[in-house]
């Protein structure tokens, strides 16, 4: 993948948080229609990045660009996350955060109707453009819920729903905004091998189907080598390799990284 | 207590020192009942109120009840961790043998118990909506509603009510609507209006005769327009329901829970009936409660349901609600001229709403956009800050608000359209009331849409979880000022009413302390839920007045605070979601209770920056 | 003009006092005690019964021993009062949600609920109508400068209001009650899992602000006399004064509250409307909140150390 059409431009980026800095001068270039993985030890700035990409951390150094077609570029920093969402791009967390009271239904049409129009007055007077919308969101979300294969939960409670589906949803309600690119923060920690199959699966589909560039942040290494085609390595804030995922198992530092930190894990 | 004795399992039954404490609490919290209610004091003699309160017979009331709370706690309790066995606990048996068995005695004891509290509370309406009496509320004056048809109409009601609503909820008995042959129902509803409006004209003999059916004499059955029209609606009704059951017989599949099921003609029938109520009952209430129901209650219930909007739909906190109730009022006194500082043109009220709406929206969302950048509880105290800055205005800036002395008279509703002459009379209460209700519903159907609508899904959203809500590209901070100063808009309205009804306008109206009395409306109804806030509204809000009405009761209007800020804390500790929670609502506060998502929208928006 | 100077900087120490109150509380619980104007009026209706039951109508005392022992005595009572006012708030208004692990908008609900309950409780048993105190000294005028008077209440205010503050200052940064203090405020958790007991430190916290609280509560009862609602305007611009100074912030609530009586009292010397100063403080605070939210020393107490 070599075209020259980057989807996000990250050019030397440093993030520092009183003295502790979280990321440093990280550049970084995601292709359009590719599915990047972010990888590296825990407290390597991975999550910061995402923070810095989705505007909720605005770093101190570098730029940041989306590209949301070929011709456009787009700032992030400096940009409110909700604005950074509305330019085409969703993220999952870290630690799912659905809206737990809400049906698994309405969790995805709010994810939907965020790009919608209908302000307070049309909600109110169910003018026959929030009809229409209204009307749209519901078979957008009922689509995507078949798409991520929850159907069959569609009137769950969020805070009921199994800790694989909470994934699958979470992606469902990213997927309603309809982004241009999709970040994955550990979308399969705490799943089970088969969830995780269905998961790399899903996120194959969305690549492919849906033609969604992802970028990927995973600790599990079997799921990161089939689904990504491209891999960055971070450490302490900084990349240390990039590459193949041939490449980056083959690289000495990338095994030094990780067997250095799984040694300090250890004492 | 009485245990039952044939709990399966062996458990340790005795009391501990949980117990205890639970009932020193409840004793406790007795005295401090006693203390409330008890005789005021005066700094000549600071002890005077504590003594009397707790060393004359005034406490022994007070004990018994606390000790009673004491023992229902230690009781919830008891079955919660199960030591004791309650009665919910036992397994679901058919009709027959829940008939047969020993256990449903509780059952059924439970059903009188209902029975009774609804017939007792029946009572106590048709007491205080009755003639004037010297001494209401005495065991006598109750029994001798009886001697009046009216007692016997409301009992109908209720009790109508009460089997179709209570029952189906509560799945206490086996006697089911759906047991009954369908003609029959529509003949029952048709006999229970009927009869209601015939019973319910106070101004019919005490004993009922058949010269009230007589159109021609007044004040009789067919004297209101109105009775027609309900009777045809009743019918309608009744009629619909009949052919819509038995369209949808057999493809509605069969819930079998405890919620109650609401089926679209049940709701409607209860629209219809609280229709019914709004409309016809007033005109049979005396001029004290036809005030009362316009100024007490009607003006509140919007001023609830505007509040509902920030504290329940959005999760925020409004402590200066009534600045934007006096600011509605003062745009009024403004547009008639009755202020110090004229007006360009005078304006009749009708046309003032559009302009009251507009600057305590205005206001609203210029107090909102600075605070709610930052975290909620700030919007707390610039809220109250603000409230106690209009006060100040209205009070001491005379040159524009004529301060204390008060204002002029503001201008009446009058209508000059199309011919049609009408001038709303001071003295016709209920004109008042009528046209509060034209902005009133349409009020609750618009907000209860919006609560419905993608605008209530994001404040779901917002309150839930913030930061998942942003990205999803959810502006929060536009929805919140949204929220803020929709609510704003609604006491602006409502202030409009006031300052036209009440003619002439004083800073005292719009303490700071009234924000605090439409909080807890909103709290002890359950806060996002419409109905919920009317019920606290309503509820709340008659309760002063009949308190007051009934003045042998030794209620005084001053300490009202007093049971308002111990309800508040009451309410957030043992029942935070209110009396009559929205679903979502209750959903939320249980969930954060358990550290999942908040239930309020009171973070910061801006995240904590890199610095 | 330096009159008005004067009377700022001397009523700002009285709410460097009390915005204290809101300050440590919410440096520890992140949250606006919104009783804590009613732990103010606790502890100026201690101090009126104080001086109402030893000096009561007896001339006032002139030597300069019995005025020291008169006001140590009554702010330490006063500050008693305001201790146990604010406990009984944490006790009753706070705990039981923290229990619960209760949302927010709770928090805030409950304790204006027992801001209202104990605002009516007081005026039901003490009447609603402000009492004159006792005054334990004579209010003369002690000197003057540039045409500004300084009265003895000054005098006493500026003593016993530094004396105050520079103990709590020693209390929060020195003592190991204030180290348990500052550890709770900086993380909650971790500071009970290194074995502090954080119920106890919170409610020493309120037990600290109870007693500034208490005390500023007894100056106002000497100057203005007592009465049910004397808690809710000072309380208010306290809070404007916490905020000035950074919420969270020890030595910003002791700025802030200066700097605010400043801002506040001397434009009225060119305006001439004392209700005016009401609404300045009110938008010296939205502005604030515009300008610069985090106060002009910064948040937090735990940072600050």
């Amino acid at each position: 993948m070599t075209s020259n059409d980057p989807i996000f431009e990250v050019q030397d980026v440093t993030l520092r948080f009183g003295g502790v800095t979280s990321l440093n001068n990280v550049s970084i270039q995601h292709e359009r229609g590719e599915i990047l993985s972010v990888i590296g030890p825990n407290g390597a700035g991975k999550t910061s990045l995402f923070n810095c990409l989705t505007g909720v951390y605005v770093p101190q150094e570098g730029s940041i660009t989306f590209h949301p077609s070929v011709t456009k570029a787009i700032n992030i920093v400096g940009r409110p996350p909700h604005r950074v969402a509305h330019a085409g791009v969703a993220r999952t967390f870290q630690t799912s955060r659905m809206f737990n009271a809400l049906t698994t239904f309405e969790n995805v049409k709010i994810g939907v109707e965020a790009r919608q129009k209908t302000g307070p007055i049309g909600a109110m007077l169910k003018l026959p453009r929030t009809r229409h919308e209204e009307k749209y969101s519901d078979q957008r979300s009922h689509e995507l819920l078949e798409f991520v294969n929850l159907t069959h939960r569609t009137n769950t409670l969020a805070d009921s729903l199994p800790y694989g589906d909470r994934r699958r949803l979470e992606i469902a309600r990213a997927l309603g905004t309809d982004p241009k690119v999709l970040l994955l923060d550990e979308p399969a920690a705490g799943t089970n091998p088969s969830e995780k199959l269905a998961l790399a699966e899903l996120i194959n589909r969305i690549n492919t189907e849906l033609d969604i560039s992802i970028l990927l942040i995973e600790h599990d290494m079997k799921l990161v080598m089939s689904l990504a085609e491209r891999i960055i390595v971070l450490n302490f804030g900084g990349v240390i390799a990039e590459g193949t995922p041939q490449q980056i198992q083959n690289n000495p530092l990338v095994i030094e990284a990780y067997l250095g930190a799984s040694d300090e894990a250890k004492q | 207590m009485s245990v039952e004795a044939s709990a399966p399992q062996k458990r340790n039954r005795s009391l501990n020192s949980d117990d205890v404490r639970r009932m020193c609490t409840a004793i406790a919290g007795g005295l401090v009942l006693a203390i409330m209610t008890g005789p005021d004091g005066a700094i000549s003699d600071p002890t005077y109120g504590v003594k009397t309160s707790l060393l004359s017979g005034h406490v022994v009331g007070y004990l018994i009840f606390g000790v009673i709370i004491g023992c229902l706690l230690t009781y919830r309790a008891k079955v919660k961790d199960g030591t004791w066995r309650g009665d919910r606990t036992t397994p679901r048996r058919t009709s027959m043998e829940r008939a047969m068995s020993l256990s449903s005695v509780s059952r059924y004891a439970s059903l009188t118990v209902t029975a009774f509290a609804v017939a007792i509370i029946t009572l106590i309406f048709a007491d205080f909506s009755g003639p004037v009496l010297r001494n209401k509320m005495s065991m006598h004056a109750i029994a001798h509603q009886f001697l009046y048809t009216r007692t016997y109409g409301y009992l109908i009601l209720a009790f109508a009510l009460w089997f179709t609503v209570v029952n189906q909820a509560m799945r206490l008995t086996t006697f089911r609507l759906r047991s009954i042959p369908r003609p029959l129902f529509v003949l029952g509803a048709i006999i229970t209006i009927l009869l209601f409006s015939l019973t319910s004209d106070p101004f019919l003999p005490a004993r009922f005769s058949w010269r009230a059916l007589n159109p021609g004499v007044a004040n009789s059955l067919f004297h209101h327009w109105t009775t027609y029209l309900w009777l045809t609606f009743g019918l309608a009704v009744s009629l619909s329901w009949m052919f819509k059951r038995d369209s949808a017989r057999g493809t509605r599949p069969l819930r079998r829970s405890h919620a109650l099921v609401v089926t679209p003609s049940m709701r409607f029938l209860t629209y219809v009936a609280a229709g019914f109520v709004v409309f016809e009952a007033p005109k049979f209430m005396s001029t004290y409660w036809q005030i009362s129901l316009f100024q007490q209650i009607g003006v509140f219930c919007l001023l609830a349901i505007g509040l509902n909007i920030v504290v329940g739909f959005a999760g925020l906190l409004d402590l200066g609600y009534v600045a934007f109730y006096a600011l509605g009022a003062y745009v009024t006194a403004y547009f008639s001229g009755a202020l110090p500082l004229q007006p360009p043109f005078h304006l009749n009220p009708f046309l003032i709403i559009p302009f009251a709406i507009i600057i305590a929206m205005l206001s609203g969302v210029l107090l909102g956009l600075p605070t709610l950048r930052l975290r909620g509880d700030y919007l707390a105290i610039v809220t109250l800050g603000f409230g106690e800055i209009v006060y100040v205005l209205a009070n001491d800036w005379t040159q524009v608000t004529a301060g204390s002395a008060g204002t002029g008279a503001i201008t009446n509703f009058s209508i000059h359209f199309l011919g049609i002459n009408y001038a709303w009379n001071p003295v016709n209460y209920l004109s008042y009331y009528y046209l509060l209700l034209g902005v009133l519903i349409p009020a609750i159907f618009l907000f209860d849409f919006l609560n419905h609508s993608k605008v209530g899904r994001t404040w779901a959203a917002i309150r839930e979880d913030e930061v998942a809500a942003q990205s999803l590209g959810i502006n929060a901070l536009k929805y919140k000022v949204m929220a803020f100063a929709m609510g704003a808009s609604t006491a602006g309205v409502a202030g409009v009413f006031t300052a036209v009804k009440v003619g002439v306008l004083f800073p005292n109206t719009f303490v700071l302390q009234l924000s605090i009395s439409i909080l807890v409306l909103v709290i002890f109804g359950g806060m996002g839920s419409i109905v919920g806030v009317l019920f606290g509204a309503i509820v709340l809000q008659w309760l002063p007045s009949y308190l007051n009405f009934h003045s042998y009761l030794g209620f005084e209007e001053t300490n009202l605070y007093l049971y308002i800020g111990a309800l508040l804390i009451v309410m957030m500790i043992f029942r935070p979601q209110g009396l009559v929670p929205s679903r979502r609502r209750r959903r939320e506060i249980l969930d954060s209770q358990e550290g999942l998502g908040s239930a309020d929208a009171l973070g910061a928006i801006t995240y904590e920056q890199p610095s | 003009m330096f009159n008005f100077l004067l009377q700022g900087i001397f009523t700002g120490l009285i709410f460097s006092l009390v915005a204290l109150g809101y300050t440590l509380v919410y440096g520890v619980l992140r949250l606006i005690n919104f009783a804590h104007s009613e732990v103010l009026m606790t502890g100026g209706f201690s101090g009126y019964f104080f001086l109402h039951y030893t000096i009561g109508i007896h001339p006032v005392p002139s030597s300069l021993w019995a005025t020291i022992f008169y006001v140590v005595l009554g702010v330490i009572i006063s500050g008693a009062g305001g201790t146990l006012a604010a406990l009984l708030i944490e006790r009753f208004a706070y705990r039981p949600l923290r229990r619960r692990n209760a949302p927010k908008l709770a928090y805030l609900i409950s304790a204006i609920g027992a801001s209202y309950f104990l605002l009516n409780l007081f005026g039901k048993e003490f009447g609603r109508y402000p009492v004159a105190t006792s005054q334990p000294f004579s209010n003369h005028v002690v000197a003057t400068i540039w045409g500004g008077q300084i009265t003895m209440y000054d005098i006493v205010i500026l003593f016993a209001t530094l004396a105050l503050l520079f103990s709590l200052d020693r209390i929060v940064y020195r003592s190991k009650m204030g180290r348990a203090i500052r550890a709770v405020a900086s993380d909650m958790e971790t500071a009970s899992l290194m074995g502090v007991n954080v119920n106890r430190t919170i409610a020493s916290t309120f037990a600290l602000g109870g007693f500034m609280g208490g005390a500023a509560g007894f100056f106002l009862a000497i100057n203005q006399g007592v009465s049910n609602n004397m808690g809710f305007k000072p309380a208010l611009f306290a809070f404007t004064a916490a905020v000035l100074g950074g919420i969270g912030n020890v030595r910003g609530a002791m700025v802030g509250g200066v700097i605010l009586g400043i801002v506040m009292f001397t434009p009225i010397y060119w305006l001439g409307q004392p209700w005016l100063e009401e609404v300045i403080a009110f938008s010296v605070l939205v502005l604030i909140l515009l300008f610069r939210p985090t106060g002009i020393l910064g948040e937090r107490l735990g940072r600050t150390a």
